[in-house]
């Protein structure tokens, strides 16, 4: 009988990795297929299972459509039915600014997600014991457009729902609805408006794109998948589809899993997930990936628990050229070598800001790199910042993907060795290409994983 | 990348965990939701060396406090573990419900720096509730003054000075707390920047802090060089001093000089008042600060950017007042005074800067009595409207330049007091037209369900709007009423204390931003 096995599929800027771990922790299997090629995760999931002649047991998926979505503005506009008398707070927000350098603060809330002409004020009032003292009075709601969806925020209804429940109940059905008692039932109006606002905006995204993807795998008789969260945990369609908010970032949070898991014992690591279009910077301390209550997405900040990850906006896609026309990968490259020398300096930058705001000292920290490009440009990066060891995993190409699995998978990996022009060897997986400067020391290990040490 | 610029993140990173350590231990809502506090760390000599990206108003005031402190307990002379505080305008202090704490850092059996906090305290006495009274006429009305003292020793409280702290407040258990929350986030400061000199070497780490000011004058030198040598001034005006309504003028004017260097002059500024908007100097450093910041973005907001600065505020006068004014209201003075200098730069460096912000930040304080005899307070800060600009309108309800006060959510404000907030909304219209308005004021109206209630409220703009720039309109003005519960209105001038009753409603509309450019055909004229 066919193995079951643990199938999981992380959808990149660039790339749609897939894994698949067989549960006798035997090899597991791996794809890894450009983006554009592959734009429908089902068909891809199915002709890998049909290719590797596999039924998995379970699937997870993660996503960067949902975050796309909002970073570029192309979720849906949303309508606010909130207590009558706060009509205006996604304008106001808190009136701080996050950076009080910045000259040009970002509104509090993104113009595209609640235009003022779909904000509506119900009357009646629950209390901050929870006490209705003022009854709702549903005669003020409006009709509103067919298919919209509607985030209901009313005072203190983390205390007492029972006034969101209630319109709840009256809105026709099928209205696509985020209730703030369910997306974020913590104090502080504005906090929980905007969480509730921006989980109602992805409702129609996720019914139109990532529920199909569950029906098209349960028509072709495999499991009903599971998709990734940001805090690391994931959920069922069902589930995401009541609650999509945290299924931004999914796919650095699985990278997240992957570092705190390679980094082991060590006090502090930090993890470079670099892949075509974006570079992920995610912090371990203890061996327990950090943590954060704030999700800051571009110019958005709100309330989601998160692992923390930063993403920076450097991939590898505008490189390839560059570290093709340097000898770092095969082929003829048409761009200035010197671009790479740029990029690792801006990446140093980068991760050592992140790695010393959050107290994490990289010369006292293990660097963990993956994704397709992170291997190539890794010891330079530590050799700026200070990191004295580098952790390259099996297959790192697809570090992101194996974070998605509840335990880690055997990878099989053959690093084949050549020598750069430049003094440097290159190993190649098939999966990424690791780079080992002169005066850095290269140990593979049993488990396939890369050791750099920096000479001493 | 440098070993000094990565101490300079290392710092920078380190003074905005203990702002955040502040923010999470703190209890009085002013400082836990309005983020009504800094934190910043210092050289022995009480030179600024990095701060938290939070409150210019705070950070750029507790410079002169860490000097105040040193000079009466100097560095070399500290122990590890000790404790040392003021609130006293007269010793580099602001008002005396911001409370500055500092801790030694000690390595190599030396201070090598200091950590400091600063943050608002709910109620330091005084005759009003929240220790910010509008008509005080001197400094002893107004609390508690805590002259440079040592309130630890070797990590001991002092019982002695911790008696009187607790026995002088209206709200003890929310000041132990909150200079607890300041304690903890200069101790962690402390732990931290112990390790680093344990691995760079104290010396490392004094030559390297030494270079980051440097740097930081160097950009500040170089900024300044693009402005030619020449001179300007802007004048601005409060709305009285809370015990007169006489306007009551601030001139700044900034002075390229050769170097380069920046001459600020606040001559021709109002005499001192009798009322409390007298601002003690560290406002108007903060304010000189801010300014700095604007010429040299891109340079550390360390002491090195005022190695150029020359500031000269009158003695005697609203922005330098004698012992003993009354300077609880400063926040106007200091906010206006920035507008004044920001004016006057724009005056120099043309370049297509914003419409003036509605200037100023409503403090109020609030504090009553329930029906069941339960005592409560709070204080908040509300903001007024940006000013537009040549890219976009202003923002609504924006804590600019100095200031960068959140506001106080109904949810947590109606957990503290028997009120009910009947609505949170933009003020609108209040924005000044223009190509680009203004961006609105905010309106919150209040209602209180029993008891009673003393409010004292600081406000500004209610005469006159902010102004517009190149054809732009003035914003909308401010306005502060209480409605009856037999629909009768009382309206109150900027600085007002007064009585609330049960069922009254308070309503609070804050001033609008001016707008930019002339206002196409067909808008109409706020």
């Amino acid at each position: 009988m066919t193995m079951r096995h643990a199938l999981v599929l992380d959808q990149g800027g660039s790339f749609l990795d897939v894994i698949a771990a067989p549960p006798d922790g035997g090899p597991a299997r791996i794809a890894k297929r450009p983006r554009a090629e592959a734009t429908d995760i089902a068909a891809a999931i199915i002709d890998f299972c049909q290719a590797e002649g596999i039924i998995p047991a379970s699937i997870t998926i993660a996503t960067t459509l949902p975050a796309n979505a909002l970073l570029t503005g192309t979720a849906s506009p949303v309508a606010l039915l909130t207590t009558a008398g706060f009509e205006d707070l996604p304008d106001l927000g808190r009136q701080s600014r996050r950076d009080p350098d910045a000259l040009d603060p970002p509104p509090p809330t993104p113009a595209w997600l609640s235009p003022p002409a779909l904000r509506f004020g119900i009357p009646g009032r629950i209390d901050a014991r929870g006490e209705e003292v003022v009854p709702l009075d549903l005669s003020t709601l409006p009709s509103l457009p067919a298919g919209l969806p509607v985030a209901l925020c009313l005072l203190f209804a983390h205390r007492n729902p029972v006034h969101e429940n209630r319109i709840a109940a009256r809105l026709p059905p099928g209205t696509p609805l985020s209730l703030s008692h369910r997306v974020d039932p913590e104090t502080r109006e504005f906090e929980r408006m905007l969480a509730t606002m921006l989980d109602a905006s992805l409702k129609p995204l996720v019914a139109t794109t990532l529920a199909p993807v569950a029906q098209a795998l349960v028509a072709a008789g495999l499991p009903e998948p599971r998709f990734a969260l940001a805090d690391g945990r994931a959920a069922t369609p069902g589930e995401a589809l009541a609650a999509p908010l945290p299924l931004v970032l999914s796919g650095p949070a699985a990278g997240a899993r992957a570092v705190a898991r390679w980094a082991g014992a060590v006090p502090f690591a930090i993890g470079l997930d670099m892949g075509g279009t974006t570079a992920e910077v995610s912090l371990v301390r203890d061996g327990a990936p950090l943590e954060t209550r704030t999700i800051r997405l571009g110019p958005m900040e709100f309330r989601c628990r998160a692992l923390d990850v930063e993403s920076i906006a450097i991939g590898g896609d505008a490189l390839t050229q560059a570290a093709r026309a340097a000898g770092w990968l095969p082929g003829a490259g048409t761009a200035d070598a010197e671009s790479l020398a740029v990029a690792e300096a801006m990446l140093a930058e980068s991760l050592r800001r992140i790695a010393l705001r959050r107290n994490i000292h990289p010369d006292l920290a293990l660097l963990v790199a993956g994704g397709g490009f992170g291997p190539l440009l890794a010891a330079g990066i530590a050799g700026i910042i200070g990191c004295p060891r580098v952790l390259i995993p099996p297959a790192p190409g697809l570090m992101a993907a194996s974070g998605l699995l509840d335990t880690p998978p055997r990878l099989p990996t053959t690093w084949n060795h050549r020598q750069g022009a430049d003094g440097a060897l290159l190993l190649d997986d098939g999966t990424a290409t690791a780079r080992v400067p002169p005066g850095w020391r290269v140990t593979p290990r049993d488990d396939g994983a890369l050791l750099l040490d920096a000479a001493a | 990348m440098s070993d000094n610029a990565i101490l300079r993140i290392a710092l920078e990173g380190l003074a905005d965990r203990m702002q955040d350590m502040l923010l999470a231990a703190a209890k009085s809502p002013v400082a836990r939701e309005g983020m009504d506090c800094a934190a910043a760390l210092f050289l022995p000599d009480g030179r600024v060396l990095a701060q938290a990206r939070s409150l210019p108003l705070l950070l750029g005031g507790m410079i002169p406090a860490v000097s105040g402190i040193l000079a009466r307990f100097p560095a070399a002379a500290m122990a590890e573990g000790d404790g040392f505080l003021t609130n006293d305008p007269w010793s580099g202090g602001t008002h005396l419900p911001d409370i500055i704490l500092i801790r030694p850092i000690i390595a190599e059996g030396r201070t090598v720096a200091l950590a400091g906090t600063i943050l608002h305290h709910q109620d330091v006495g005084g005759l009003a509730p929240g220790s910010i009274p509008p008509d005080a006429r001197d400094i002893f009305q107004e609390g508690l003054r805590l002259p440079p003292l040592q309130w630890r020793r070797g990590g001991a409280e002092d019982a002695g000075v911790a008696t009187i702290l607790l026995a002088n407040t209206r709200t003890p258990a929310m000041l132990r707390a909150d200079l607890d929350a300041q304690w903890a986030a200069v101790t962690q400061a402390a732990t931290e920047v112990s390790a680093l000199t344990t691995r760079i070497g104290a010396d490392a780490f004094t030559r390297r802090a030494e270079s980051l000011l440097a740097e930081a004058r160097d950009a500040l030198a170089t900024a300044l060089a693009a402005i030619p040598e020449a001179e300007a001034s802007a004048e601005v005006a409060l709305e009285g001093d809370g015990i007169t309504p006489d306007p009551v003028p601030i001139c700044a004017t900034i002075r390229r000089l050769p170097g380069p260097r920046l001459a600020v002059d606040f001559a021709g500024s109002a005499p001192q008042t009798a009322g409390p908007v007298n601002a003690a100097p560290s406002g108007l450093l903060a304010a000189c600060f801010a300014l700095l910041r604007r010429i040299a973005p891109d340079a550390a907001a360390n002491h090195g950017l005022l190695e150029l600065l020359d500031l000269e505020l009158p003695e005697g006068s609203v922005v330098n007042p004698r012992f003993p004014a009354a300077v609880n209201a400063r926040t106007a003075t200091v906010k206006l005074a920035t507008n004044a200098l920001l004016a006057a730069h724009a005056q120099l460096a043309p370049r297509r800067a914003r419409a003036s912000n509605a200037g100023v930040a409503v403090v109020l304080s609030a504090a009553g009595t329930d029906g069941d005899g339960r005592r409560w307070m709070f204080t908040e800060i509300l903001a007024g409207g940006e000013g537009g600009g040549p890219d976009r309108p202003g923002l609504h309800a924006l804590s600019a330049d100095v200031s960068n006060a959140r506001n106080l959510p109904a949810e947590v404000l109606e957990e503290i007091a028997p009120i009910r907030v009947e609505a949170f909304a933009r003020h609108a219209g209040s924005g000044g037209a223009g190509a680009q308005p203004g961006g609105d004021g905010v309106r919150r109206a209040y209602r209180l369900l029993s008891g009673t209630a003393e409010i004292s409220y600081r406000g500004e703009r209610h005469l006159a709007g902010a102004p517009g720039a190149l054809g732009g309109g003035a914003g909308g003005v401010a306005r502060l009423r209480i409605i009856a519960t037999d629909g009768t209105e009382r309206p109150f001038p900027s600085k007002a204390r007064f009585g609330w009753m049960a069922g009254e409603l308070l309503i609070i509309e804050t001033a609008g931003g001016g707008g930019w450019g002339p206002p196409s055909q067909g808008d109409s004229a706020t």
